[in-house]
């Protein structure tokens, strides 16, 4: 009841402490947005650039968003690039050599995902195979497989239109890759925080044997997780072979690091220290943003590496700060009422007398 | 060194782990030559303690000073061996290979020397008559053997204070007796060893002074003149049960319905546990107690279809019931509260409402009533007196009490027909084990039947109208009413 009649100074920093927490990441993005704007006003801020920007960083929302799914549940999936070359190679061929019509060469791809991400969670949960390595070792083998179709080369001969405007065609002035990614992070969103089997991947996350006990089987949401990371992998390899118009093997190689800095830096955001659908949209684009700023302010093309590399080992340090700040809070509580305490009784003189 | 000057005197120390302290303000003192017994329950603060000394784990407060030289909770711990229960030794090598492997490795130029390794082995072991062939794999030797070598290994560097916990598990009395010839030899030598020890026997012939740990807090610290087991016993436990006060308590309780058989088992066996038969009607709070390795937490868990198959007839509420896992025996109304609330009940980094909620109800794709959730989980910690009052606090920085209280509301969320809870109130404080003793007893109130497994002898007799003792895997003996006292619980736990 004490603790009831003070919220004073404490709980209003908390507050200010928890709103800064929550969108310190939007509060960037938009501080970003404003200055770069002011300083490029020419280049940057215009319709043309924010646009590009949408439409070039759908590719990693959606991978990103692949990416996280398995975090959610307490497991890594290295393979996403790799279905995202994967699908993106497939469709892409299956239209411009094999002639198959836009849809079927899209759905066909989508099952490809949809398939890899199934055997990546029976894998993991089946053979009880640690994911870091059942997914690098599946990322290597469709790496090849990839490499098997294309033989190297580029496909961009014969790409038909129709596929290409999958990603391209405008509504409202934006491309309708744009949609996408902000359809999927917005139903993801929805699934993960209002509907039961949200909740549940949480539950399975934060304490599989928790889970188990409460009802849930564990291998049931890893394979689910898996089975949705590799369908939207496979959205992301789709959406970029319609952009690009063309798909060549290592596509992906390059989108790895970018995705898993979102999905990380992500759940610094919104409910930090959970990795979140929103964070994850959000996080891409502020990584972005101050990407391309950079490099129209005259940086060099290296440091985009640099400058994600760096991101990721800054967004997971935050996010684990995030949680262990709320426990020191807890154990400091702890400490302080263990020292008002009176010592340990003893019949021990000389023990207590040192004290 | 003289007598006077301590090997060992802690000061204050405190460890707080996920915001419930495991070691509150423990302070005493160990001199040359002197076995000090550490005792206290599982969760007692006994191996929190051992790990700050050996140098494991950081206190948080507090300091120790060894051997009147090196000072402070952060600096060296030479001088101590701390031998786990687990002794620490590699299986699969010698036992030379197993000396050199902590006290390092003869070379002449680089090369290791085989013939010094093994004769620095073999006449460590003879510092203590120990006859064994160095050569021998640590795999095939005795668990008394085996704990001969990692004892004399640790005692190769210059020793002062050696720690065992529960040196003598899985030890035959004979082996147990040689064990503690060797502590004997090493007190004549000067060196104190800190004994932990489940066995009040050992400490009534080995130790000259015991530590009893209650909840990490340091109860009592005396010689061993006058003390006799029972005593002991009490000062583990806490109070000694009074059957007044408890039969008191008892008639506070609704009678339980004789006709209305809640759950009954018939030649139950699962795993480590069985053949059990057993009745136990609705409105019953039964008790299941034991040693360590009697089953009893074990009979819970396979009642929720934890341990795998099971054999024999068990029925709920009069029908047939087969235990197979957790999501059956919840869909048959059987909650279960596990002993670990940390690694299996709670998830620390959700919420207490995420908590309370873990599986909603409904499909995958059924919506959650986030209204709902706020206004069950507000009245919830209302009723359970959870503090703080904040159903979005992680539920990691809880007390230990508090998180066991959000482990078990949720537990009673669905008022179970059975309730199985296992070690209810370990390592929580005691306001927070009146109100789960009371929600306890209110499920059986309301006509379902309670499983209580503790090893909290106090806790059964406040709680239980009958406890059944198991020795293992077996029923040693049923008791009721007055007739559960410590001192009866621990004979039919000895199997007599």
């Amino acid at each position: 009841m004490v603790s009831d009649k003070r919220p004073a100074p404490n709980d209003e920093r908390q507050t200010i402490n928890n709103l800064v927490g929550r969108y310190g990441l939007v509060i960037l993005l938009i501080g970003l947005v404003i200055s770069f704007s002011i300083a490029m006003p020419d280049s940057f801020a215009t319709v043309t650039n924010f646009r590009s920007i949408l439409d070039n960083q759908s590719v990693i929302v959606l991978l990103a968003l692949a990416a996280m799914l398995p975090l959610i549940v307490g497991e890594f999936d290295l393979s996403v690039a790799a279905v995202l070359g994967l699908t993106q190679t497939f469709s892409i061929g299956l239209a411009a050599n094999q002639g198959l019509p836009t849809p079927i060469a899209v759905v066909l791809g989508l099952i490809v995902g949809l398939l890899v991400g199934i055997a990546n969670g029976l894998v993991v949960v089946g053979l009880k195979v640690n994911s870091f390595v059942a997914t690098l070792a599946s990322a290597t083998v469709i790496g090849g497989i990839v490499l098997w179709y294309t033989g190297g080369a580029v496909i961009y001969d014969g790409v038909p239109q129709s596929l290409m405007s999958v990603a391209t065609r405008q509504v409202a002035g934006i491309p309708l890759s744009v949609y996408y990614a902000f359809g999927a992070a917005l139903t993801m969103w929805f699934v993960l925080t209002r509907l039961a089997v949200g909740r549940r991947l949480y539950a399975v996350g934060g304490n599989r044997r928790a889970a188990e006990l409460a009802g849930l089987h564990p291998p049931r949401f890893i394979v689910l997780a898996f089975a949705c990371s590799g369908l939207l992998a496979a959205v992301a390899g789709i959406v970029l072979g319609a952009r690009l118009g063309s798909a060549q093997a290592s596509s992906g190689d390059a989108l790895l690091l970018p995705a898993y800095a979102g999905a990380f830096l992500g759940a610094t955001a919104i409910t930090p220290g959970r990795f979140n659908a929103i964070g994850t949209l959000i996080s891409v684009y502020a990584l972005s943003v101050a990407v391309a700023g950079l490099q129209q302010l005259g940086a060099p093309q290296w440091v985009t590496s640099m400058f994600n590399g760096a991101v990721l080992i800054v967004a997971v340090a935050a996010s684990g700060y995030a949680n262990r700040s709320k426990l020191t809070r807890a154990r400091r509580a702890q400490l302080a009422r263990i020292r008002e305490r009176p010592d340990a009784p003893s019949d021990e003189p000389t023990a207590a007398a040192t004290t | 060194m003289t007598v006077s000057s301590p090997l060992l005197e802690v000061h204050g120390l405190t460890k707080i782990y996920g915001g419930a302290p495991a070691l509150a303000n423990v302070s005493f003192t160990l001199g040359p030559g002197e076995v000090l017994g550490l005792l206290g329950e599982n969760g007692a603060g006994k191996s929190t303690l051992v790990k700050i000394l050996a140098g494991i784990e950081q206190a948080d407060l507090g300091t120790f000073v060894l051997g009147g030289a090196s000072t402070g909770s952060e600096s060296g711990t030479g001088g101590v061996a701390f031998i786990h229960q687990d002794l620490g030794l590699v299986e699969t090598l010698t036992v030379a290979e197993n000396f050199a492997l902590t006290n390092g490795f003869p070379t002449r130029f680089g090369v290791i020397q085989w013939d010094r390794v093994k004769q620095r082995a073999r006449m460590s072991l003879q510092r203590f008559d120990i006859e064994l062939d160095p050569d021998r794999l640590v795999a095939e030797l005795s668990l008394a053997e085996q704990a001969c070598v990692a004892i004399a290994r640790a005692l190769d560097d210059d020793v002062r204070i050696l720690i065992l916990d529960e040196p003598t598990a899985g030890l035959s009395a004979h082996e147990a007796r040689k064990l503690f010839e060797i502590v004997e030899r090493l007190k004549s030598s000067g060196a104190a060893c800190i004994l932990i020890t489940h066995r009040t026997d050992e400490v009534l012939t080995v130790c000259d002074r015991v530590a009893v740990l209650r909840n990490g807090e340091l109860v009592a610290l005396r010689g061993m003149a006058g003390l006799v087991g029972a005593e002991l016993v009490t000062l583990i436990l806490g109070t000694e049960i009074s059957a007044a006060r408890t039969a008191d308590e008892r008639t506070q309780d609704p009678n339980p319905d004789t006709d209305a058989i809640g759950l009954s088992l018939t030649n139950f066996r699962a795993a480590v546990v069985g053949p059990i038969d057993l009745t136990v009607v609705r409105g019953e709070v039964l008790g299941v107690t034991g040693l360590a390795d009697s089953g009893h937490i074990n009979l819970l868990e396979a009642l929720y279809g934890l341990t795998g198959p099971c054999t024999g007839e068990v029925q709920v509420g009069g029908t047939a019931y087969r235990p197979c896992s957790a999501h059956h025996a919840l869909a048959r109304s059987i909650s279960f509260v596990h002993a670990d609330r940390n690694a299996a009940s709670l998830a620390g980094n959700l919420s207490v409402r995420e908590n309370l909620h873990l599986n909603p109800t409904g499909g995958a794709v059924s919506r959650l009533d986030l209204a709902r959730e706020r206004t069950e989980t507000s009245q919830t910690l209302e009723d359970f007196d959870v503090r703080p009052r904040n159903p979005e606090a992680a539920v990691s920085t809880l007390s230990g009490g508090n998180a066991q209280k959000i482990a078990v509301a949720r537990a009673l969320a669905q008022s179970p027909q059975v309730l199985l809870l296992c070690e209810p109130t370990a390592g929580v404080d005691a306001g927070a084990r009146r109100d789960i003793h009371a929600k306890a007893r209110a499920v059986a109130a309301a006509g379902g039947v309670v499983l209580v497994a503790s090893s909290d002898y106090e806790e059964l007799g406040e709680l239980c109208h009958r406890v059944l003792v198991l020795h293992r895997g077996r029923a040693s003996r049923t008791l009721a009413g007055t007739d559960i006292t410590t001192s009866t619980i621990l004979e039919a736990s000895y199997g007599f």
